[in-house]
């Protein structure tokens, strides 16, 4: 009896799940019977390799690189002897300040990038638009997706306004831009979705598969997302930042989350006709609800901002919609003025 | 216990800067970091250097050439040692083409200096017996766990079988460390 015991417990101690009566229990045990205390103080004493391997390991490693040097040249930088690399750092520093002028001179011409070819879509409605490099682009309502006018030549760049799901075609020597409000996004050959509003005070970026990079030009950064990723960044855009009241700008990283019974994450769900919020405050659910089905829909009451509401619906009419926000939301009320509907 | 542990915020840099910056310091820093836990599981299963050595060299080499495709990898340390076993058993698998591999896979390890300050050179050589005698399966659960610091969901995952039955070997492999030490210890 006391060995099975001890056998359930020292198999919780492996895997770090013991209570502290269960570890107290198993102390006693171990104590009580020297045949217990012998398993224990094998099991708990690993065996580890000394460290003299590491010769071992770093001549492994050269071996691994010096294959990989072989069979693919171009993808692998070459290693410079102590000599060259002083001559290194000194090219490399002139050419930051080459580089650094040449960023002065291109964000002072960045304006004049020009689009030409643009897509739209109505209120209400989705477009999926297959562009000449291959990748696809489904926009969601109240969209518009531009094109640079020399897409494809030297970089494939376009500009979003609204909400779009990307599946950017692989090509390593046109690096995909997509630019949006204050921020912008590199890519290499993803899928990611973007919900940047200008009717919203915050932009949304979410990696489904592949990577991005990501610059604001708010604050300059650089964010890297990695897939399940999801970059939000909020501002009180609307306010013209001054002295006494600057701009404050809030940067917050979370994992897309899939809800229960769904495939997708929660910001690529429209793309399966699927109305979805995810922790969304009512001016979002708003924006979202009136973008969906071509109506005026207002918040009245600024606290709402506080509210949220998470939750998926397919082929709900207006009407359901709105009753289903309202019933999770005991205080939140709803009155119709000149065709707009008005939260408050 | 010393764990294998792998920092998830370590693999999220270090993926970036190989695949953004093709960096090989980062690349590098992820080989030394497992290289000698792979190498000591490979030979533990092959049990001759050069046919391990190649193995994990393929599986660097590959690592590196993946790209952007890096990004899909979210446990590098399963990934890893699922790629040596797969490719070991691969490789015995081609050297004996009629045998049956699952009676080959034979865990030889030492158990030196810590354990001896609390168990004796004697017991010691009755536990090595034991896990030498356990089934090819649970012994390789049993040094995934016990030896390399995997948890039950990373063996679980490297050996390509569930939780629950990765939890029977180990339950397995204690009663059996446990009885035998008792037995062979009246015995002697």
């Amino acid at each position: 009896m006391d060995q099975d015991q001890f056998l359930k417990l020292l198999n919780k101690e492996i895997q770090g799940k013991l209570t502290a009566e269960e570890k107290l229990l198993l102390e006693k045990l171990i104590i009580d019977n020297p045949d217990n205390k012998v398993l224990y103080h094998f099991i708990k004493n690993q065996h580890r390799t000394q460290p003299s391997a590491s010769e071992k390991t770093e001549k492994a490693f050269d071996l691994l690189w010096q294959k990989l040097e072989d069979k693919v040249p171009e993808s692998v930088p070459k290693r410079a002897s102590a000599k060259s690399r002083y001559l290194l750092y000194l090219v490399a520093a002139s050419i930051m300040i080459f580089f650094c002028v040449g960023m002065w001179w291109y964000s002072s011409q960045q304006e004049a990038i020009e689009y030409k070819i643009s897509y739209s879509s109505a209120k209400g409605e989705k477009r999926i638009l297959n562009l000449p490099d291959g990748s696809t682009v489904w926009l969601n309502g109240d969209s518009k997706l531009y094109l640079a006018t020399d897409f494809n030549k030297k970089e494939r760049r376009v500009k979003l306004v609204g909400e779009g799901f990307f599946a950017v075609a692989k090509n390593k020597k046109h690096p995909f831009i997509v630019s949006y409000k204050d921020s912008e996004v590199k890519v290499l050959g993803t899928k990611f979705n973007i919900r940047a509003y200008q009717d919203e005070n915050k932009t949304q970026t979410s990696l489904v598969e592949g990577a991005i990079e990501l610059k604001s030009q708010k604050n300059g950064e650089t964010y890297r997302l990695v897939p399940g990723d999801k970059l939000t960044i909020a501002s009180n855009g609307n306010v013209q930042p001054s002295k006494d009241k600057p701009r404050t700008i809030m940067v917050k990283r979370t994992a897309l989350t899939v809800q229960e019974g769904e495939k997708m994450p929660s910001e690529a769900l429209w793309l399966e006709n699927k109305l979805s919020f995810e922790a969304d405050p009512m001016n979002i659910v708003a924006s979202k609800i009136s973008k969906w089905y071509n109506r005026t829909v207002l918040i009245d009451n600024i606290e709402l901002e506080k509210t949220t509401f998470t939750g998926t619906m397919e082929n709900y009419s207006l009407e359901m919609a709105l009753k289903t926000i309202l019933l999770a939301n005991p205080k939140l009320h709803i009155r119709e003025e000149n065709e707009s509907i008005i939260l408050y | 216990m010393q764990k294998l542990n792998q920092d998830p915020f370590l693999w999220t840099e270090l993926r970036y800067a190989i695949v953004f910056n093709r960096d090989q310091l980062a690349f590098k820093t992820l080989f030394k970091k497992f290289y000698s836990d792979l190498y000591e599981f490979g030979y533990a299963i092959i049990k001759s250097p050069e046919p391990v050595e190649d193995i994990i060299s393929e599986i660097f080499m590959k690592l590196w050439l993946l790209e952007d495709k890096l990004m899909e990898i979210e446990n590098i340390k399963t990934y890893l040692f699922r790629s040596v076993r797969n490719n070991a058993i691969k490789y015995l698998e081609r050297q004996h083409s009629h045998v049956d591999i699952s009676e080959i896979i034979d865990f030889n390890y030492q158990y030196p200096s810590v354990e001896q300050e609390y168990i004796s050179s004697e017991n010691l050589k009755v536990i090595q017996q034991i896990i030498d005698e356990l089934p090819s399966k649970c012994k390789m659960a049993f040094t995934l766990v016990k030896e390399l610091g995997c948890t039950y969901h990373e063996t679980a995952a490297i050996m390509e079988i569930s939780t629950n039955t990765v939890d029977r070997h180990i339950q397995l492999a204690l009663r059996r460390l446990r009885d035998s030490i008792t037995l062979r210890k009246i015995k002697s």
